[in-house]
């Protein structure tokens, strides 16, 4: 009889312990301290948010969006057409109106400090900005790609950033580095980065960098599929 | 010969004779036109159903486009039951106003041409005779329809000839039809026309939507947001970022305090997060499991074979371990609320350096004000039927008087009590982060009297970070700096001087985007 008590406490106790695991495992992931509902997290799949956005007229489906993408120092930026059998490479920084809705895949290359490397990150913008007429160029939205993402990217890991348009009025939350650079928080993986990304201020775009090569044996299709049009800055021509 | 009117109903009512019409419903419809004005405007029509009377309905465009056509077709139907038949609901048709009770003999003369010939469906008839137009009416018709009329034989159609000269004598003054005017409230989209061909459709409506709505797109300063500015016995309350008001004393003492317009610069700054899946652990196995190779020369024979070949390929255990940072973000910014931002939606008076404005924008409506105040005050004064004491604690007035009935001495004095007006102005309509802008608060004396203790206060938003040696001003004073804790600053300008009445001043200051 004192057996049977002590299994059956253990499994209550056991019980509770899952239940609140359970239970503080989908509080993080969908509801948070604003009782605001995120079905989006940083495991979507490339594109899914993209496409919300414009179905809930969020944003402008197609819109060009200025963009500038920045490397850690010297380095290549080079965007692809036709599925990728077509490159446009620019050196870096490098600045360029690409449509809302559509996942750009641009590889970045040249890099004095990762000489011989190659990564192929994704960006896909879920919303866009509303310049004065004529001063859309003057104020792109950054695409960076840090040191530590490269290198994070180098030995294998995922990373997954939001690019958000800061709340004026929570703007000190994380101070402006030496150079004008922002230091860029990292959430814990069990956290929904979007929601994150929603109580600093308004989620721009999503940028994922990884290992992931194309196959250079084959056309690889899918690995540049998805590829909207881009918009060039104005030159003059000869 | 004319025709009364046209029917070409194909659905379903079966058609009668013409002389039958006459005498039966159709024709008691007919006259009973203006009973059946409501069940007019109820029938289900088609939009080229026009120039038809059927069923005891007539539709007034017969009038109208009964032209000069030669050939005509009565076709009179009578509806089953037609007075227990339900009107459809489904009416898109314009209604049209039934202009007289009785039709007029010029009607009768009507003709239709061929080409109105279209599908009417049946409307509602009026059967109660004493509803029809009285007999008499009848005898008035011309002579050329009765006849026709009585050599018809009882035909389903009638084929009748139309004398030109009747038709030009057609009353078309009298139909006026009625539209409605739909109003959708369709999304405007349609490029603007001062956009630029450079620009795609999208764009133009981007750019369209009131950019000034997007706050979080501007950096912020001057008004008084949230709670408003007020004072207690510890201090100011309500000071948040942003805010930027002046406080000053009027000549009874009583300290006011005043805020700003708005200023938005547009100046968007971004921020990211990320997270990083890292697995902590893995095993990868390809290795050939077993692979056995037997060759060998006996003879003529030559064997090569794999037992077993196996390769494996996967991960065994992935383990995800993440640590809390420590940071605790809900915390912190629990009370940011996108709502909250919404809901502070107003547009704002983004002045530049309009000085114009500045100087001369409110002060008639202000002066009329004061200047009826004044005028009724001098009006009380003229009254010579009985002495009046008056005296005002607002206006200070100094009067002396002597209270003998026959005689008032009184001095009055109708200057106006200070009233300070402020405007903030920033010379950037955007900037760059490290950008410099300059920012100008003006404030002007309304009124006559003067104005003591001014100070201009501003708390600067964390975006804005203030150059120092950059303040000045048109007034003596001196610039206090505190620090709000929240990455930027409080500047104070106390002005020492008395802003005397309709006297302007300024305070400029530079800042820093950050």
């Amino acid at each position: 009889m004192k057996a049977i008590q002590t299994n059956l406490s253990g499994s209550i106790i056991i019980g509770m312990i899952l239940l609140s695991n359970l239970n503080n495992t989908f509080a993080q992931n969908h509801v948070g301290t604003d009782r605001s509902y995120h079905l989006l997290n940083q495991n979507t799949p490339p594109g899914v948010a993209s496409i919300w956005a414009g179905g809930t007229g969020k944003t402008i489906p197609g819109h060009f969006q200025q963009v500038k993408f920045i490397l850690p120092s010297d380095g290549s930026v080079s965007l692809f057409h036709n599925n990728g059998a077509s490159t446009q490479s620019h050196p870096a920084p490098f600045q360029v109106g690409i449509a809302v809705g559509y996942v750009y895949r641009f590889r970045i290359g040249q890099m004095k400090e990762y000489p011989n490397v190659e990564l192929y990150p994704t960006v896909e913008f879920i919303d866009h900005t509303h310049p004065p007429q004529g001063e859309e160029g003057k104020f792109p939205v950054p695409v960076e790609i840090t040191k530590k993402e490269i290198e994070l990217a180098l030995k294998g890991s995922m990373v997954t950033k939001i690019v958000y348009l800061e709340e004026p009025r929570t703007a000190n939350v994380f101070p402006v580095l030496d150079g004008g650079r922002r230091d860029i928080k990292t959430i814990p993986m069990h956290k929904n980065l979007m929601r994150e990304a929603d109580k600093l201020g308004r989620p721009m775009a999503i940028i994922r960098i990884g290992g992931r090569q194309p196959d250079k044996f084959s056309n690889d299709i899918a690995f540049f599929a998805g590829n909207g049009p881009i918009r060039l800055p104005n030159r003059k021509i000869d | 010969m004319s025709v009364i009117g046209l029917c070409s109903c194909a659905s379903g009512p079966k058609s009668v004779s013409l002389e039958s019409s006459y005498t039966d419903n159709a024709v008691n419809n007919y006259y009973g036109l203006t009973e059946n004005k409501s069940a007019e405007n109820e029938t289900t029509n088609n939009k080229h159903n026009e120039g038809v009377i059927c069923g005891g309905s007539l539709r007034t465009e017969n009038i109208i486009s009964g032209g000069d056509s030669q050939l005509s077709v009565i076709n009179f139907t009578q509806p089953e039951d037609s007075s227990n038949q339900e009107i459809p609901a489904t009416n898109n048709e314009e209604p049209f106003e039934i202009p007289l009770p009785i039709l007029p003999d010029e009607v009768i003369k009507t003709t239709v041409t061929e080409s109105n010939m279209t599908h009417t469906e049946i409307t509602k008839t009026a059967n109660n005779e004493s509803l029809l137009i009285i007999p008499s009416e009848e005898e008035n018709r011309p002579e050329e329809v009765k006849n026709e009329i009585k050599q018809t034989s009882s035909t389903d159609q009638l084929v009748l000839k139309t004398d030109p000269q009747t038709v030009q004598n057609i009353p078309t003054h009298q139909v006026k039809p009625i539209f409605k005017t739909i109003t959708n409230s369709a999304e405007p989209r349609k490029p603007l026309q001062n956009v630029s061909s450079s620009h795609t459709p999208e764009e133009a409506i981007a750019n369209r939507a009131n950019w000034e709505d997007f706050r979080d797109e501007h950096l912020l300063d001057g008004g008084d947001r949230k709670f408003p500015i007020h004072f207690d016995k510890y201090g100011y309350g309500g000071l948040e970022t942003e805010d930027t008001f002046a406080e000053y004393t009027d000549h009874t003492g009583k300290t006011i305090v005043k805020p700003t317009n708005e200023v938005m610069i547009y100046s968007p700054r971004f921020g990211a997060v990320r997270t990083i899946h890292k697995p902590l652990a893995g095993v990868e196995i390809a290795k050939v499991a077993g692979s056995h190779r037997t060759e060998r020369t006996g003879g003529m024979k030559k064997r090569i074979a794999t037992s077993h070949h196996g390769q494996r390929v996967g991960t065994d255990r992935i383990r995800v371990r993440s640590r809390l940072s420590g940071l605790d973000y809900d915390s912190v910014l629990s009370g940011l609320s996108e709502r909250t931002v919404v809901s502070e939606n107003s547009r704002v008076n983004n002045t530049y350096v309009d000085l114009v404005t500045t100087y001369f924008g409110g002060f008639n409506q202000e002066d009329k004000a004061v200047l009826a105040s004044g005028m009724q005050a001098a009006i009380t004064w003229t009254r010579d039927d009985n002495p009046i004491i008056s005296a005002s604690t607002s206006a200070g007035m100094n009067i002396e008087s002597v209270f003998i009935l026959s005689e008032l001495v009184g001095e009055e004095d109708q200057k106006t009590k200070g009233r300070l007006k402020i405007i903030k102005m920033a010379d950037k309509k955007s900037a760059e982060r490290g950008e410099i802008v300059k920012f100008t608060i003006h404030f002007t004396n309304l009124g006559d009297r003067e104005l003591k203790n001014i100070r201009v206060i501003d708390n600067l938003t964390p975006r804005l970070e203030y150059i120092s040696e950059s303040a000045s001003s048109e007034l003596e004073g001196r610039l206090d700096v505190y620090d709000n804790g929240e990455g930027s600053l409080i500047l104070t300008f106390e002005i020492s001087e008395e802003l005397k009445g309709h006297q302007s001043a300024k305070v400029t200051f530079d800042c820093r985007v950050k």
